[in-house]
């Protein structure tokens, strides 16, 4: 019985079929800021690739970002209503660990750290550092941060003794701010596909030998990171923007 | 029967209607958040929209002691409104029509307002003069049909709640501020200051309450401390009613040049008593029957929107699966519908 994973923490948009460990089906698009109208439409079309329906799946996974606050919004409703109407279970997964993942495979000789970078905008990326684990999946070293890319060093600069692989959005975006922790970071290319989060990532994170992760409506919730920006956006009760 | 779901602002409402009849209506309300910052923030409200929608969901289910299955429509509110809580709203109704094999019913959050007005167990029906007052919003509209209207005014600046909740500030009263300022007006003089009503033309329907808030502001800042402590249930009652005439007068001269002998008061401003008891006397005073939803209904919620779609084309499978939302949009005109 197969496992629908979602991801729509960046610009990006993927979904992904699996049962266990295997990928039956994924894919994908550069969504923008049109998630929610082009979410469904991917999924369906994915199911009839595997010639499944959505009554077929029997568990949700969701990324739960960092990443940007609408594309997580509507990936996350969109993955708690399924589940919901289905009656099946739902788990969060974390996008930053699906794109440590992700890039684990790039790792180089010498390299033993993994650092993720999710467009934050405003200048700022998402990022926690990864270490190979058991099975080779990636564990975090660190906290979850939210920071410019020229102090990624700072961050890290005590903990770290070995080379690091950067990748992700957030790289392609500020690839000329970036740090480079003291000259030990590596960049993934370009063009390397291994700069997307790809939701069979997540199949696999929750998948047998996975990553540590829970169940249930409660772990299927944005990681914000950020707090609310109350200053710039209050309106007054039921204000609302076609009026101004 | 019905399932609606309705997220446009703050509040997170769910509902299921069965023949015009509610069998639940749940609102969770977000007030006590959005109070700690004097207003709704968006990301605030977004935020608890997805945390709370499918316990709400689940909650107008079990309270009409259905399950999905026996749902044959889902509606669900996709303009206007806050663009983040929208979606959160759109996403989860479009997933669970898709999921449970249903068709699904876009509706405007104006729209909604109107058909509160059909509701059993006392349906009221077009043609009438609505006048939509809340917080968000300011529409006079002739409803001409149960899917036709005409929107003859609506406001160039602040929304009349909006209005009342402003001047409650400056008086000093805390968020959300109109209902008390209602209350403190109750013991006040309302003819102590006159303050101007906006585009004060009997040919125009539109509405403006910038200009009364910008006097009450000036009078507060001239009148000195003392004075304004002296006379605060005055000052208080002589704004109100400056809000609430414009409202009065130009609903009932929409009446006049549509003919139209026949009026509806909806949103959340229609729980002021000033505008009631203003309103119910122009209109008696014409021989007008005039009716207000009780206030559950009038406020946002979903059995509005779930009321709205029984008179809506419903989108069937695939057809949904692409639906977006959108921040702006007012009434759609169309043509009168047949009853579901
Ligand atoms: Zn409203």
């Amino acid at each position: 019985m197969p496992t629908l994973a979602i991801d729509t923490a960046t610009e990006t948009l993927s979904v992904a079929l699996g049962e266990g460990n295997h990928i039956l089906a994924d894919g994908g698009m550069k969504a923008g800021r049109a998630h929610l109208e082009l979410l469904l439409p991917e999924i369906e079309l994915l199911l009839g690739r595997c010639s499944l329906r959505i009554r077929d799946v029997d568990h949700i996974v969701v990324g739960t970002g960092p990443g940007t606050f609408s594309g997580l919004r509507v990936g996350i409703s969109t993955g708690r209503a399924l589940a919901q109407a289905l009656d099946i279970p739902i788990s969060g997964s974390s996008s930053l660990q699906a794109l440590a993942l992700r890039m684990a495979p790039a790792l180089a000789e010498g390299e033993d750290g993994l650092l993720p970078l999710i467009d934050a905008r405003r200048g700022q990326v998402f990022t926690r550092l990864y270490r190979l684990g058991d099975g080779d999946i990636p564990e975090p070293a660190s906290d979850i941060a939210c920071l410019g890319p020229e102090h990624i060093g700072r961050l890290w600069a005590t903990e770290v003794t070995g080379r690091l692989l950067a990748g992700g959005d957030g790289a392609l975006a500020y690839h000329q701010r970036l740090d480079d922790v003291g000259g030990r970071l590596r960049l993934l290319a370009a063009d390397d596909p291994r700069n997307i989060i790809n939701a069979s990532c997540h199949i696999r994170l929750t998948g047998p030998g996975g990553a540590e992760h829970h169940q249930g409506m409660d772990t299927a919730l944005p990681v914000y990171i950020r707090e609310p920006d109350a200053d710039r956006t209050i309106l007054l009760r039921k204000r609302l923007p076609w009026l101004t | 029967m019905i399932l609606a779901i309705e997220t446009s602002c703050d509040d997170t409402c769910a509902a299921v209607l069965e023949d015009g009849k509610l069998l639940s209506n749940v609102v969770s309300s977000q007030d006590e958040f959005h109070a700690r910052y004097g207003g709704v923030v968006p990301e605030v409200a977004s935020r608890q929209h997805l945390r709370l929608v499918n316990s709400v969901v689940a909650e107008a289910l079990s309270g009409a002691s259905v399950d999905l299955g026996r749902i044959k429509l889902v509606a669900v509110t996709t303009s206007p409104g806050l663009i983040g809580a929208l979606l959160v709203g759109v996403a989860t109704a479009k997933s669970l029509a898709y999921a449970s094999g249903k068709e699904l019913v876009a509706v405007n959050h104006l729209e909604g307002h109107i058909a509160a007005n059909y509701l059993e167990p006392d349906p009221f029906a077009p043609p009438f003069i609505c006048l939509v007052a809340s917080g968000g919003h300011t529409s006079l509209v002739h409803v001409t049909g149960h899917r036709s209207h005409q929107v003859l005014g609506r406001t160039l600046d602040d929304a009349a709640g909006e209005a009342l909740d402003k001047g409650a500030r400056l008086l000093g009263l805390s968020y959300p501020g109109g209902a008390e300022l209602d209350r403190l007006a109750a013991d006040g003089d309302s003819s102590f200051i006159s303050f101007p009503v906006g585009l004060d033309r009997p040919d125009n329907l539109d509405f403006s309450f910038s200009g009364v808030k910008t006097a009450l502001y000036y009078y507060l800042r001239d009148a000195g401390a003392e004075q304004v402590k002296r006379s605060r249930a005055h000052i208080a009652a002589s704004y109100q009613s400056a809000v609430v005439n414009a409202l009065v007068k130009k609903t009932m001269a929409a009446t006049r040049t549509r003919g139209c002998r026949r009026v509806c008061l909806s949103g959340g401003v229609s729980a002021n008593s000033e505008l009631r008891r203003r309103l119910a006397a122009a209109c008696e005073g014409q021989g007008i029957p005039l009716r207000i939803p009780p206030p559950d209904l009038c406020t946002d919620n979903a059995g509005m929107i779930a009321s709205a779609a029984r008179f809506l084309p419903s989108l069937s499978f695939p057809a949904y699966l692409s639906l977006g939302a959108t921040a702006s949009g007012g009434l759609p005109d169309g043509g009168d519908g047949n009853h579901r």
